[in-house]
């Protein structure tokens, strides 16, 4: 059955899929058409509907072109006979994304860090229209970026709209007619707080940007009433010397007038307000906060001073000034009444900005009407270019995203983009899910009675993973096992009777690689303990660093994520990996196994087949590393006392200990595989970024592999835009086994692992093959022997969902870790509920 | 003709000069074939200036030079030669007026010049003392340019270049023109204020603005030679912009719109993409012949490599940046030809890759003489080749630029010329 299912996704895959993306191919989708019409989608317009809101449900029409705008909305609209015709039936049209914070496409350095102010600098003087990152953006719907001047100065540069004319120069991506904007920038990054040069330059505090603002306003002020005297003696017959033309000063000028918006990355509460009270000082008004990750807890006051937020749906940790941020932030702050966008900040994240959106069904809630506005409507508004882009009504530029499925579903992807009518994307013959109904619930957390004797989750579709679904069915739980699952069970007395009516239950899932627990907060390094110094540290074992309070936990296993890999970091000889589970008071609660697996980090290969020398040189280091081994096989034959460090190379080569070797490219993957056959390791591969070029090989080798991030960017620009979506599909028909991992780069974020999972079935992996990596193969790669299925005897390790977990809308209604039922109330849950109860007085609880 | 057994002599008892620099002092004649004529002639140069040419031999009392099979060409001008001037950056002017660590001043500081330049001459720092120069001097002779324009580097506004003539007897004698123009990078950068590419730029529009400001000026005002040597940039002196990439040139020519300059293109690789614009914002561009090999395609890839395609499209773009001439001759932008960056062997046969690549021998000989002269204002040089009274200046192969294996064979300027047969 699994081995024609794999035949059945190795034709699909093959017969419809790109391997090699060039210049010439990105613009071969491009096309101009005088008139074009798009037939058979389902529109969002994000019109206001009859409650003032952004209208959810889609109209079905067609949508007529003209000259780069929209001239017609409706159904079965008549057309001359020579005008192109798109059929798109079923697919869903939006108007092109908006990313309000990119740094995309700049060249020679996004931020004049020179000077803490800086406003003279125009990031439109340096633009790199042939960034790839900007075809990429394209071909996640996104039509209009915001380029913002980094963050390294209080007062930085002026920022840049452009529309995503790719392939045109950098002087035509302009954005004509929008309003100048300039980005300011509080906190961490100004004051240097995270930077070996802290106070080598004023500010270095808080305070201190707040008077370099006042300051600085007041210098700009003093030039101005220089200039009026200047003018006032002209009017009276006076002639002076006119004042020198400072254009830094002319800039705050125009901040102050109005003229120009300010946008301010920002993240902590009281620098926020800092800002507003020094903006409401001097006159102006803040357009928008960037970031504003604590923008909930002061969401009444941004809403009072008319100051827009533009935020991450889930981004934390990564800083001290970000350990605080909510994935409810938007929401509440949408809620308050403040005008939010969710912006990407990075070339990956904006590639799929429609799931950032529909993560506010989830934390929201919001509409599908309010999700959507928050990367069309209301940037375009933030950005005062709304009467152009953002909505989809006759006379606006025909800015249009149509994705494949509902674009707030994680099975959706984009398949064609325009901007001003011209198509800059097209990958209609991609592939894809299946065309899917999406209706997300909203149903709230259940209720689990903590002295009832049992459970019973009726109604449910189970997914035991392990054997069929079973749809309707029920789910019974007694001393912390599964007791029984499927149909007309008997329920024995004191039993909790939960009604799951159209919920899901699927096995826990499992994370082939996180940072959980050892990396609190990535700037401060007294949280972060993954890494050490040295190359050669395989004794290490990360279990012993296990940090049971950590906000982390708590808010990874509310997304359903019930045990991970713990990875130490990426040198050579890293050490060893913990699995855990994410529950537990101390740290022995969370370890499901101390010692999982030796770390390996790969020597690095070129990839290019001419670089003699430098697979030379990856050749020489592979050879050093198997040497590492050998040596110690060599020593203990000849009976040598070893040390710690080779004793735990001996366990790895006597088999006792599994090996885990990280490797992205496709040369350092092959190498592992050389290195595990010639030392006897059975070969897992974490990372895999590149797998899919050698597939064959790792099936050949039977090699596991522990896939992710799934959210990277192509590893080169020939790399077509949607292979790492795709690469899981490549690995499923060689009939490779894989897990997914969120990885390093991802630890602030390890609760969206089933999102990375998503995207690869958005772009063609079947569902099932998605759940069963995230729970079952995980578990088998893993060696949890109980964990990834529904099974009776099983302790339980599962999620009740309201949906498909996949679906970034889906909401966790209860979640057993071990046996255990958790709470759904974290931190992060706790410190919306006090905002909410602060800015509306309820509880959010 | 009276004083060349002398200097032969001369040059028989003293060791070799790196240059076998001859002084045509009074008559040459000159033989071989100018463009578009079918047959050879002589040209006939006293005091190094044409004075006639005969079909046949020339008279007696003329030294002759040349054969039938030569071939005489204006003289080439290199329009950004290999002769390097690097000004290292000033910093006598801080960008802060006071402890960096005590304030943020939010007025930029009037003082901060850095980086740009435009007071600054190539002629300060031009040398032919020590081993490199000479031997800078050597291979720029070498390459069969007569003129070289020699152009600083080291600012958004480097300064200004000079036009040296190759042979030079004496380095005052060498600079025959400082063209009135200003040479500069909007890709520099300093590791304080300015230090990115965004920096530069609005340190070269606040400089614009100081320098209408600085003329209003009442006197006495401050001595200012940047803002000095500057205000020609407000008088329509031509502001020559590196710039090779697409973003390079469309930056260039939206700072020329924007700040109302004239300006030149100098490097152009991707000129092709902007021919029209060009020619619309009537931008000359200098050519550079520095180019990189042809990127050659693997065999084949194993599956780990970059795929094939991606060699390919390097290689195409290679071949799109060489068509650029043929597109800007065809746009009608005038652009020079230079050579800085390329090694003297690989001049001639790149200057024979453009024909290939669409150039017509008539387009590549106004880029490499006619269009140079104008640009840089080199008002002495002839118009029409060979007329009487017109000044001796010829670049001489030993056959047809466009054949395989062409060979320079004598650079004449003036009085001064150079006979490649004796040393090449």
């Amino acid at each position: 059955m699994r081995a024609r299912t794999f035949l059945l996704w190795s034709l699909l895959v093959c017969a419809s899929t790109a391997q090699v993306e060039t210049e010439a191919s990105r613009r071969s989708q491009m096309q101009q058409h005088e008139r074009l019409l798009l037939r058979g989608l389902r529109v969002f317009t994000l019109e206001d509907g009859p409650d003032g809101r952004p209208l959810s449900t889609p109209i079905e029409a067609d949508i007529l072109i003209e000259q780069g705008r929209i001239l017609a909305i409706g159904s079965a609209l008549e057309v001359r006979e020579d005008t192109p015709v798109f059929d798109l039936e079923g697919c869903y049209a939006l108007p092109g994304i908006i990313d309000a914070h990119s740094h995309m496409a700049i060249a020679g350095g996004v931020n004049e860090g020179t000077h803490s102010i800086t406003p003279e600098v125009r990031i439109a003087d340096a633009l790199r229209a042939d960034d790839v990152h900007l075809y990429r953006a394209l071909a996640g719907g996104v039509t209009t970026i915001l380029q913002l001047h980094g963050s390294a100065n209080v007062i930085g540069g002026q920022a840049s709209l452009l529309k995503l004319r790719y392939g045109q120069q950098g002087s035509e991506l302009v954005f004509a007619g929008a309003p100048r904007a300039i980005k300011f920038a509080l906190g961490e990054n100004v004051t240097h707080a995270n930077r070996s040069e802290r106070g080598g330059r004023f500010p270095a505090s808080r305070p201190g940007v707040e008077a370099l603002l006042r300051r600085a306003f007041d210098q700009a002020l003093a030039y101005q009433a220089a200039w009026q005297a200047h003018l006032d003696g002209l009017m009276r017959g006076r002639a002076g010397q006119a004042p020198r033309r400072d254009l830094r000063l002319e800039t705050l000028l125009g901040v102050l007038s109005g003229e120009i918006r300010v946008h301010c990355h920002c993240y902590r509460a009281d620098e926020i307000e800092m800002l507003l009270r020094v903006a409401e000082d001097y006159g102006f008004r803040v357009a928008v906060l960037q970031h504003v990750l604590e923008g909930y807890k002061v969401a009444d006051k941004l809403a009072a001073h008319g100051a827009a937020a533009s935020t991450f749906s889930d981004w934390w940790s990564y800083k001290q000034e970000a350990y605080d941020a909510v994935p409810h932030n938007a929401a509440l702050m949408a809620r308050a009444g403040v005008l939010v966008s969710l912006n990407s900040d990075s070339a990956e994240e904006t590639r799929h900005l429609n799931l950032e959106a529909g993560k506010m069904l989830r934390y929201g809630p919001l509409s599908v009407g309010e999700a959507l506005a928050m990367v069309t409507r209301n940037p375009a508004k933030q950005l005062g270019v709304d009467e152009q882009v953002g909505r989809l009504r006759p006379g606006m530029d025909a800015d249009i995203a149509v994705f494949w499925n509902h674009p707030l579903s994680s099975r959706s992807r984009c398949v064609l983009t325009l901007v001003d009518g011209v198509v800059r994307f097209d990958d209609r013959d991609g592939p894809r899910a299946p065309q899917l109904a999406f209706a997300p619930q909203a149903r709230e957390p259940l209720q689990l009675d903590p002295e009832a004797m049992a459970w019973a989750f009726v109604g449910a579709d189970l997914h035991p993973v392990s054997s069929e679904p079973l749809p309707a069915a029920t789910l019974l739980v007694t001393q912390g096992r599964i007791e029984a699952l499927g149909y007309d069970l008997a329920l024995p007395d004191g039993t909790q009777q939960l009604d799951v009516a159209g919920c899901r239950i699927q096995p826990g899932l499992i994370s082939g690689g996180s940072y959980l627990a050892v990396r609190e907060i990535g700037s401060v390094a007294g949280t972060v303990d993954h890494n050490e110094t040295g190359s050669f540290q395989p004794d290490l074992e990360i279990a012993g660093a296990l940090f049971a309070p950590s906000r982390h936990i708590a808010a990874t296993r509310v997304a359903g994520i019930t045990s991970a890999l713990v990875e130490p970091g990426s040198k050579r000889f890293a050490g060893q990996s913990a699995l855990i589970r994410l529950r537990g008071a101390r740290r022995e609660d969370l370890v499901l196994n101390a010692r999982f697996a030796e770390h390996l980090q790969l020597p690095r290969f070129p990839d290019d087949v001419r670089d003699e020398r430098g697979l030379r040189e990856g050749q020489k280091q592979l050879e050093a590393l198997k040497q590492r081994f050998l040596q110690v096989r060599r020593q203990q034959s000849r009976g040598a006392v070893l040390d710690r460090r080779e004793q735990v190379l001996l366990e790895c080569l006597d088999g006792r200990l599994p090996v885990v070797m990280h490797a992205d490219g496709a040369r350092q993957i092959l190498a592992g595989l050389e290195l595990a056959a010639e030392l006897g390791f059975h070969p897992i591969i974490s990372g895999g970024a590149s797998a899919w070029k050698v597939a064959d090989s790792l099936a050949v080798a039977g090699a596991d592999v522990l896939l992710g991030p799934i959210e990277s960017l192509p590893s080169d620009r020939w790399t077509p835009y949607d292979m790492p979506f795709r690469n899981a599909s490549v690995l499923a028909a060689a009939g490779v086994r894989f897990g997914f991992r969120t990885g390093s780069n991802w630890d602030g974020n390890a609760r969206n692992l089933p999102y990375h999972a998503a995207l690869c079935v958005a772009y063609g992996l079947p569902e099932e093959a998605a759940l069963r990596a995230l729970t079952l193969d995980a578990a088998e790669i893993l060696g949890l022997v109980d964990k990834g299925r529904l099974e009776v005897g099983l302790p339980a390790d599962f999620v009740v969902s309201s949906d498909n977990l996949l679906e970034v809308s889906a909401r966790v209604l209860a979640v057993f870790v071990d046996g255990v039922p958790i709470s759904l109330h974290g931190p992060q849950e706790e410190l919306a509920r006090e905002a909410a109860l602060r800015l509306f007085g309820e509880d959010e609880r | 003709m009276r004083a060349l057994p002398a200097l032969l002599l001369l040059s028989s008892l003293l060791p070799a000069p790196p240059s076998a620099l001859l002084r045509a002092d009074d008559w040459l004649a000159l033989r071989g074939r100018l463009p578009g004529r079918e047959q050879p002639e002589t040209l006939l140069i006293q005091d190094g200036r044409v004075v006639g040419s005969v079909p046949g031999e020339a008279p007696d009392g003329y030294q002759r030079v040349g054969a039938d099979t030569l071939r005489i060409y204006p003289l080439w001008i290199d329009a950004l030669g290999p002769l390097q001037v690097e000004f290292s950056e000033d910093g006598r002017f801080a960008d802060y007026g006071e402890d960096k660590r005590e304030n943020a001043p939010a007025a930029s500081e009037p003082a901060n010049r850095r980086g740009l330049y435009p007071e600054r001459v190539a002629w300060q720092a031009l040398t032919r003392e020590g081993k490199e120069p000479a031997e800078a001097w050597q291979d720029a002779l070498r390459r069969g340019f007569g003129l070289s324009c020699v152009a600083p580097g080291g600012g958004i506004l480097a300064g200004q270049a000079v036009v040296v003539a190759l042979p030079p007897p004496t380095l005052r004698e060498a600079v025959v023109a400082g063209p009135p123009a200003i040479w500069g990078d909007l890709q520099w950068h300093a590791r304080d204020y300015p230090s990115t590419h965004i920096g530069a730029q609005a340190q070269l529009r606040q400089f614009m603005a100081d320098l209408q400001w600085w003329a209003q000026l009442p006197q006495p005002r401050s001595f200012d030679p940047a803002l000095q040597a500057g205000q020609g940039l407000l008088e329509g002196t031509r502001l020559w912009l590196r710039a090779n990439s697409a973003g390079q040139i469309d930056r260039a020519l939206s700072v020329a719109a924007e700040l109302d300059i004239e300006i030149g293109i100098q490097g152009g690789s991707a000129a092709y993409l902007f021919a029209d614009r060009l020619a619309r914002q009537d931008v000359p561009v200098i050519l550079r012949l520095d180019w990189g090999e042809a990127p050659e395609l693997p065999a084949e890839v194993p599956a780990w490599s970059r795929p094939l395609e991606s060699w390919q499209e390097q290689l195409d773009s290679w071949q799109a940046e060489r068509g650029s001439a043929a597109a800007l001759a065809a746009a009608g932008v005038p652009f020079a030809i230079g050579s800085r960056g390329a090694k003297r062997e690989q001049v001639l046969p790149r200057l024979r890759s453009l024909l290939e690549s669409g150039l017509s021998e008539q387009q590549l000989l106004r880029a490499l003489s006619g269009t140079p002269a104008r640009l840089f204002g080199l008002d002495f040089l002839p118009v029409e080749l060979g007329a009487p009274g017109s000044l001796a200046a010829f670049t001489v192969l030993d056959r047809p630029l466009a054949e395989e294996g062409a060979e320079l064979r004598l650079v004449m300027f003036g009085k001064h010329w150079h006979d490649f047969g004796e040393d090449r």
